[in-house]
């Protein structure tokens, strides 16, 4: 479920910022950015609402699509000095081996992100994953509500100065146990990041042997490195 | 009820610890241009300096705990009537019995049986001595203003013993 989380002060600079552990963190750091636009607008919006609808939870600002597909592998093999993998890559697209739609429909990834703002104008922003769990607004409350409640323990603590870099490792567990109690085996990409390095090769040639078979594509985004921004997005 | 109690009695050790722990630390050096009264009375600033920053500190944690549940304030009019009946009723036990605006960014808040008073005098007796009393408070409300998103300038004036207002000046950006 949650694969980031943030936590920005009033003066929009982050107090806190965690990801899961994958090759384009900044991705998550960019989403995050782009939510404080839709959090700001929310709010203004929502100044001349009545009470009951003056609520914390901002619920979803903005769901996005992109596709995990196999390149990584491709990426992985050559960057560990697999010359024959290396010269592959730059030929399987000549020959129109890599542009399969069928890969990209596999593994569509979703992200939705969530905002909140507390009274004093902290926003709390969640990226949650929900590719193959659709997760009720319900269960997204809740979370931010932990986080809340951890959040105040922080404010209340003396040894914590307000507008400081959230250091606590109460706070810092609180949030592991939502990204991991969230963390679900999904298809090959997020296992992925559990394999150890042997099995990543073996993977990865696997990948190679299918890929040849054209049964699996590289696609064109693996050639442009890990933190390639070309994934397609979607703003609604 | 005992945690009242327990409130004040805090407060007051932590008003004399503050002054003691500045007698103690400061060496009076009897000097040219340096006299006596001037001496004390910007010892008493500092204490009182180092009250206001300690509720202001408490003030803004406490805020923070009042306002989880709360629906998002409307306006400023909004906090203040919050300050004056949640956060004044869960502090001090009771509400602020009045509270004027000049609707220009001035409020004033009036108290007239302020708990940290009540134990002290009823009249004029130990007039000079409220102003250590009410340092704190003055730091609490300001503390708690500016984590909502207001800066302000909070100050306090007794005329007789239980009562006393407390003046906030906010302050435009």
């Amino acid at each position: 479920m949650a694969v980031c989380v943030a936590v920005i002060a009033k003066e929009n600079y982050p107090l806190y910022i965690r990801s899961v552990p994958t090759e384009n963190e900044l991705k998550f750091h960019y989403m995050v950015h782009t939510s404080l636009d839709v959090v700001d607008e929310k709010i203004s919006a929502m100044g001349k609402a009545l009470v009951d609808q003056r609520e914390l939870y901002l619920g979803l600002l903005y769901p996005t699509e992109d596709y995990k597909v196999y390149p990584h592998t491709w990426q992985w093999l050559r960057v560990w000095g697999f010359p024959a993998v290396a010269g592959l890559c730059t030929v399987m697209p000549c020959l129109g081996l890599s542009q399969s739609p069928r890969i990209k429909s596999v593994f569509p990834n979703q992200l939705c992100s969530y905002g909140y703002v507390t009274n004093s104008k902290v926003k709390f922003v969640m990226v949650v994953d929900s590719s193959n769990t659709a997760l009720r607004d319900n269960e997204i409350r809740s979370m931010f509500r932990k986080l809340h409640n951890s959040y105040t323990d922080v404010m209340c603590n003396p040894f914590y100065n307000p507008g400081d870099r959230i250091q606590s490792r109460a706070f810092d567990g609180m949030v592991t146990s939502m990204m991991i109690q969230a963390r679900q085996p999904r298809g090959s990409c997020v296992s992925w990041l559990s394999l150890g390095i042997a099995e990543k090769v073996w993977v990865g040639a696997l990948a190679t042997h299918m890929g040849c078979l054209g049964l699996k594509s590289t696609g064109k985004e693996g050639l442009k490195g890990p933190l390639s921004s070309q994934w397609p997005r979607r703003r609604d | 009820m005992a945690d009242e109690a327990l409130f004040l009695l805090l407060h007051n050790e932590m008003v004399s610890g503050v002054y003691k722990s500045a007698e103690q630390g400061e060496v009076y050096v009897p000097g040219f241009l340096f006299h006596k009264e001037h001496h004390d009375l910007q010892e008493n600033g500092r204490c009182i300096t180092k009250l206001e920053n300690m509720g202001f500190r408490v003030g803004q944690g406490l805020i923070e705990r009042f306002t989880k549940d709360t629906a998002r304030f409307k306006d400023e009019l909004d906090i203040m009537k919050f300050i004056c009946k949640d956060f004044w009723t869960t502090v001090f036990k009771k509400q602020i019995d009045n509270l004027r605006t000049n609707h220009q960014g001035i409020y004033v808040l009036q108290d007239n049986k302020f708990r940290l008073l009540t134990q002290m005098s009823a009249g004029k007796q130990y007039l000079e001595h409220a102003s250590k009393y009410l340092a704190f408070t003055c730091g609490l409300i300001r503390g708690g203003l500016s984590n909502l998103g207001i800066k302000s300038i909070v100050t306090a004036e007794v005329s007789s013993m239980p009562a006393c207002k407390f003046q906030v000046m906010i302050q435009k950006l």
